[in-house]
């Protein structure tokens, strides 16, 4: 080996050390850039016709990457945004229900209602009293309003919190596309290192919206999909995505087809006309836009469904009567009479049967509506999940709606062995099947709304629905159902702020100490239990919820905090996995000052060493030319 | 916690220091969280953050509510409780005050004394009435569940009338003229030869003196006594020859307010208080007439002085058992010494005296009730026309609907015929002890009211300890936790600020 290419390879050295010095250089400045990771320079001697030169060069630069972890990171990320976003807005839930033992927490507010009521009934004839529980009902009735507009309110904001999501993940797939074909005309692995940060950055922002799983073959092919197979970026595809953002109101509800829905959908397209509804399809299953949907379209909704059931039970345990039916015998055939000139649309007529010789109970629920279009009805209109619901169309008149019970009735379990007669006046008579004895008429009965503060017994049209005008509460169906929203809606009868007499006064004649009515309310407050649907899934079974307002809205607020609190812990959780994950990527990825100093002394050593390496060639070469 | 901390993507390199500040974060953000423990004595801010006691927090919170509301109804209950028990009282002292008037003037009074007296019962009725309009709250007490409206009409106007509709003293007076008829008490003698015969004067008059089937007593030779019988009732004496000297025959009668009394007649001789004397005649005829003189001076005696106040005690009963629904039995008339029936109701306007609520389906206490623990309920509603309290104002509107005018003989026989009824109205169904009897319902009331209120105070002691174990901090647990953490947050100061300078940068 001869001098020069002693020379050379000193040369080559003194090259590498430049470069690695810029390496350092550039690895200590971006320590702390978002995405960075950590350039490490691999180096080879250099060959000629497969025997070693001895000279030193550059091979590539190459990131310190785990890519296990990384990927970890993603699916991590993915959980961790879903958890963070819910328990963001379960937490808002838990704090609108107020402080524990704060005066304007709902619950306080509803105990000094009934309080209100109880003192009413003690001294009926008192103005203050009267003027006391009026006042009370009314912060009751904003409290529950004000709840319920924060519920919608969220919901409005989720909607377009979704719109401005989508608009950042098409920005990321916008990247996501660009860096990737630049990947694939470049060749310099310096060039492709940058590249990859970056669209690994892209992939990892997207990693909090969606649950992403990235197939790269290293070859070219590379795509992104959602757990699910949701596709998000498809090589060549040039999906984007379209989010339909709709006002949100208390009737605005999902729908798995676009035109029916009250609520937006989120649907990838590409250029030439390919859609897929991510919701209908039911493509995310965490991620942040998973969790804003979950929200939206769940809980959200679950917790209006809550306060719409706390609502209607309160106004219908003071505004509903319960009509009796009377025992009637004609023959060997017995059953029950009933008035049914008090029911208003949505009210309900229960009749229990049961069959013989087996004796299994049955329950149908005739419900009334004033409306042919409302029929028929959806499923699980009253809160009992297993009796037969039949619509009754009360529009044509009584005539019409007795044949329609018997015409329905005859299609329940055992049916055909009912006798439905028309009394005339509105009275239907329900008989069984006498010497047959196939079945038993247990029990016929109905709840019928109040209508006017007057004139029908000491129920109270107390609450009115705000929603359209002040329509009374009856849980009607004519134009879907009057129970969505109603928390929104609900207010004191207008009448009764403007009479507050008629709190004492049910008829023409009371007198203004008679407590009847005002003892009336207090008991019904205190105990009328209502039925609450187990959709509402307050107890989690999906047993029918029976207890009084008070009771229900006790539980709404211990499940709904208790979920804020577990989503808080999740997070919590969550968080701490991704951190862990975070800082062993940090450990491979991250830039180390103190190492990158001792490599720059290292550098520093061998390019003094390189340097010397020249001198002495350069004077070997002196000697030489002096001889 | 903030919303989304997830620092994704995240420069590596820095991350290190990165979570060590978060961690610096965190134990500040518990810092301010235990000083905010400390400051409102709460452990939470909200029910999530109560964990899983929140159940139990609301139950408690439940149960306090009801609690209060129980203590808030006691509240105005115990007051409306002591308004009537002081105004009871005050009733009571009045009908007493009353009767002592009458007891010391009886009698013995001439007609200064009657004047005084007749003066004091009129300021106590006034005073009594006024009683019975007392407000709690600007709504009165004794008017059932009518709380607003005035029970009593003012002393005067049910004394005398507001013009249009009769008081007091005008029916009186007419069921006087009704029952005194020409002077004899609706009653008419007559003489048929040797015969004397007693008749009221129509058959089914519901005013006047009636007689009293089977009551003749005594018995005189030679005179056969027939009746009372017939329609209308009639008695009658047949002088077959003449009686002995000192025989006496006695009939009963029956004033209009059931007080009966005996019309005694003896010849020559009284033998009993009872008895009026007549002188034997020359035949069985003139004795029979000087007998029909006697009945007619007893008759006359009788309307005069006892049958005045029973008519007066018959009228003001009448008079009071009046209501708005019921309005009071009038005698038909003008005229109404010949009146032989009752007006039809309603059609001679009188004055109600109780404007208040009179269904007689409720208990008067019931017409108030407090629910004042669940199932306990107090009744403490009162109205004026209670039986104790009606029947006092009938005692003393019995003497005063009368007059006793000076130099007329028979003024003090009027006053003790009136004070003797009113006597024994106020030592029965009116008076001090009936009206104590209503004082001692709202007195057991009240003591009813006590016991609640102690137990729901109990409870809600209990529960509000309860509440404080769950729903406060621990001010010594805090302050612990607080002077932990600051030691800790000092040291990991310290220790970053001290690691922050350990780089090989300084070295080189």
């Amino acid at each position: 080996m001869g001098l020069f290419s002693s020379l050379q390879n000193a040369l080559s050295g003194l090259s590498i050390n430049q470069a690695q010095m810029g390496l350092v250089s550039r690895n200590i400045a971006n320590a702390g850039t978002v995405g960075y990771s950590r350039r490490v320079m691999t180096t080879q001697e250099t060959t000629a016709l497969g025997i070693n030169a001895g000279a030193v060069k550059q091979i590539s630069i190459d990131r310190m990457l785990d890519t296990l972890v990384q990927k970890q990171i993603r699916t991590e990320a993915g959980g961790a945004a879903y958890s963070a976003t819910r328990s963001d807005y379960l937490q808002r839930i838990d704090s609108l229900y107020g402080q524990p033992g704060s005066d304007t927490a709902i619950t306080a507010v509803f105990a000094k209602f009934s309080t209100a009521i109880q003192q009413l009934a003690a001294d009926p004839a008192s103005s203050t009293a009267r003027q006391n529980a009026l006042a009370n009902a009314q912060s009751l009735t904003a409290t529950v309003s004000d709840l319920a507009d924060n519920v919608q309110t969220m919901r409005g904001e989720i909607e377009s919190k979704i719109a401005d999501q989508t608009q950042q993940v098409n920005t990321l797939l916008d990247g996501i596309e660009n860096t990737t074909q630049k990947l694939n005309e470049t060749v310099d692995s310096d060039t492709r290192a940058g590249l990859l940060d970056q669209r690994d950055k892209y992939i990892d922002q997207l990693s909090t919206f969606f649950d992403i799983r990235v197939s790269d073959n290293g070859a070219g092919n590379f795509n992104i999909y959602t757990a699910n197979g949701g596709p998000l970026y498809v090589q060549g595809r040039n999906l984007r995505f379209q989010f339909d953002e709709r006002t949100i109101t208390p009737q605005a509800l999902y729908n798995a087809n676009p035109a029916a829905s009250g609520t937006g959908h989120l649907v990838i397209s590409d250029p030439v006309g390919g859609k897929i509804d991510f919701n209908a399809s039911r493509l995310m299953s965490s991620g942040s836009m998973a969790a804003l949907f979950d929200l939206r379209d769940n809980v959200l909704t679950q917790t209006q469904s809550q306060l719409d059931d706390f609502a209607a039970a309160l106004t219908t345990s003071l505004g509903d009567k319960t009509v009796s039916g009377t025992a009637a015998t004609v023959g060997a055939q017995t059953g029950f009479n009933l008035d049914l000139n008090a029911l208003q649309s949505g009210n309900v007529i229960t009749l229990d049967y049961t069959q013989q010789p087996a004796g299994t109970k049955q329950r149908v629920s005739f419900v009334a509506v004033n409306n042919p279009a409302a029929l028929p009805l959806p499923a699980g209109v009253t809160a009992d999940p297993n009796d037969i619901e039949f619509g009754i169309d009360f529009s044509g008149g009584m005539a019409g709606a007795i044949a329609s019970i018997a015409t329905q009735l005859g299609t329940a379990p055992g049916g055909g062995g009912f006798t439905v007669n028309n009394l005339g006046a509105g009275v239907v008579q329900i008989l069984d099947d006498g010497a047959a004895n196939t079945l038993n008429v247990t029990g016929l009965s109905a709840r019928a709304t109040t209508t006017a503060l007057t004139g029908q017994g000491t129920a109270l049209p107390f609450f009115v629905d705000g929603n359209n005008g002040s329509q009374v509460y009856t849980g009607s169906y004519d134009s879907g159902s009057q129970k969505v929203g109603f928390a929104n809606g609900i207010r004191i009868n207008p009448a009764l702020l403007a009479d507050p007499s008629r709190l004492v006064a049910y008829q023409a004649t009371t007198t203004s100490g008679d407590p009847a009515r005002p003892s009336f309310l207090r008991d019904q407050i205190q105990s009328w239990q209502s039925d609450f649907t187990p959709a509402v899934a307050l107890t989690g079974s999906t047993a029918i919820y029976k207890g009084t307002s008070g009771q229900f809205l006790d539980r709404m607020v211990a499940t709904q905090t208790q979920a804020a609190g577990n989503a808080k812990s999740l997070a919590e959780g969550q968080q701490v996995v991704l951190s862990t994950l975070q800082a062993r990527a940090a450990d491979v990825s991250g830039v180390k000052t103190d190492q990158e100093l001792s490599d720059l002394v290292a550098i520093q050593n061998t390019y003094s060493a390189n340097a010397r390496i020249v001198t002495a060639v350069r004077d070997m070469f002196d000697a030489l030319m002096r001889i | 916690m903030s919303a989304i901390d997830l620092m994704l993507p995240f420069a590596a390199g820095a991350y290190a220091s990165r979570l060590n500040t978060n961690r610096l974060l965190d134990m500040r953000t518990q810092l301010t969280d235990l000083q905010r423990q400390l400051a409102s004595g709460q452990r939470a801010q909200t029910y999530g953050g109560l964990g899983i006691q929140r159940v139990s927090s609301l139950t408690f919170r439940n149960q306090i509510g009801v609690a209060q509301g129980f203590s808030d109804v006691i509240a105005v209950t115990d007051t409306r409780l002591k308004v009537m028990t002081q105004s009871t009282d005050e009733l009571k002292t009045l009908t007493q005050g009353t009767q002592s008037v009458m007891l010391r003037t009886r009698g013995t009074g001439g007609y200064p004394e009657i004047t005084s007296a007749v003066q004091q019962i009129q300021a106590q009725f006034e005073q009594m009435v006024s009683s019975l309009n007392t407000q709690d709250g600007g709504l009165y007490v004794y008017s059932g569940r009518a709380r607003d409206v005035k029970p009593v009409v003012d002393a005067n106007t049910l004394m005398l009338g507001d013009g249009t509709n009769a008081g007091l003293r005008q029916v009186v007076d007419e069921r006087r003229q009704a029952d005194l008829g020409t002077g004899l008490g609706r009653m008419t003698t007559s003489l048929a030869g040797a015969t004397t015969t007693l008749s009221e004067d129509a058959a089914g008059n519901p005013f006047g003196i009636k007689l009293v089937a089977g009551t003749v007593g005594g018995g005189m030779s030679n005179v056969t006594v027939t009746g009372p019988a017939g329609a209308p009732s009639a008695v009658s004496f047949a002088f077959t020859g003449q009686p002995l000297t000192g025989e006496r025959v006695s009939v009963t009668v029956r004033l209009p307010d059931g007080k009966t009394t005996n019309l005694g007649f003896a010849v020559d001789t009284a033998s009993t208080s009872d008895d009026t004397v007549f002188t034997l005649g020359a035949t069985p005829a003139l004795t029979a007439a000087n007998l029909q003189s006697a009945i007619v001076s007893r008759l006359t005696s009788i309307g005069q002085g006892e049958l005045r106040s029973a008519s007066a005690q018959v009228a003001a009963q009448e008079f009071f058992s009046g209501s708005n629904t019921n309005p009071p039995p009038r005698v038909a008339g003008p005229p109404f010494a010949t009146a032989t029936a009752y007006a039809a109701p309603g059609t001679r306007p009188t004055v109600t005296w109780y404007q208040g609520d009179d269904d007689t389906t409720v208990n008067a206490r019931d017409t108030q009730k407090a629910e004042v623990d669940s199932g306990t309920s107090i009744s403490f509603g009162a109205r004026a026309n209670e039986t104790a309290f009606k029947d006092s104002l009938i005692a003393m509107a019995v003497v005063l609907s009368d007059d006793y005018p000076s130099g007329v003989a028979s003024t003090q026989s009027r006053f003790d015929a009136s004070t003797a009824r009113a006597i024994q109205l106020l030592n029965s169904t009116g008076g001090p002890n009936a009206i104590l009897g209503i004082n001692s319902d709202f007195g057991r009331g009240s003591a009813q009211v006590s016991e609640a209120k102690a137990r729901h105070s109990d409870r809600k002691l209990v529960l509000t300890g309860l509440l404080s174990d769950i729903e406060s901090a621990s001010t010594e647990e805090v302050a612990a936790s607080l002077s932990t953490l600051q030691t800790q947050l000092q040291a990991s100061y310290q220790v970053t600020a001290k690691l922050a300078q350990l780089s090989l940068a300084s070295y080189l």
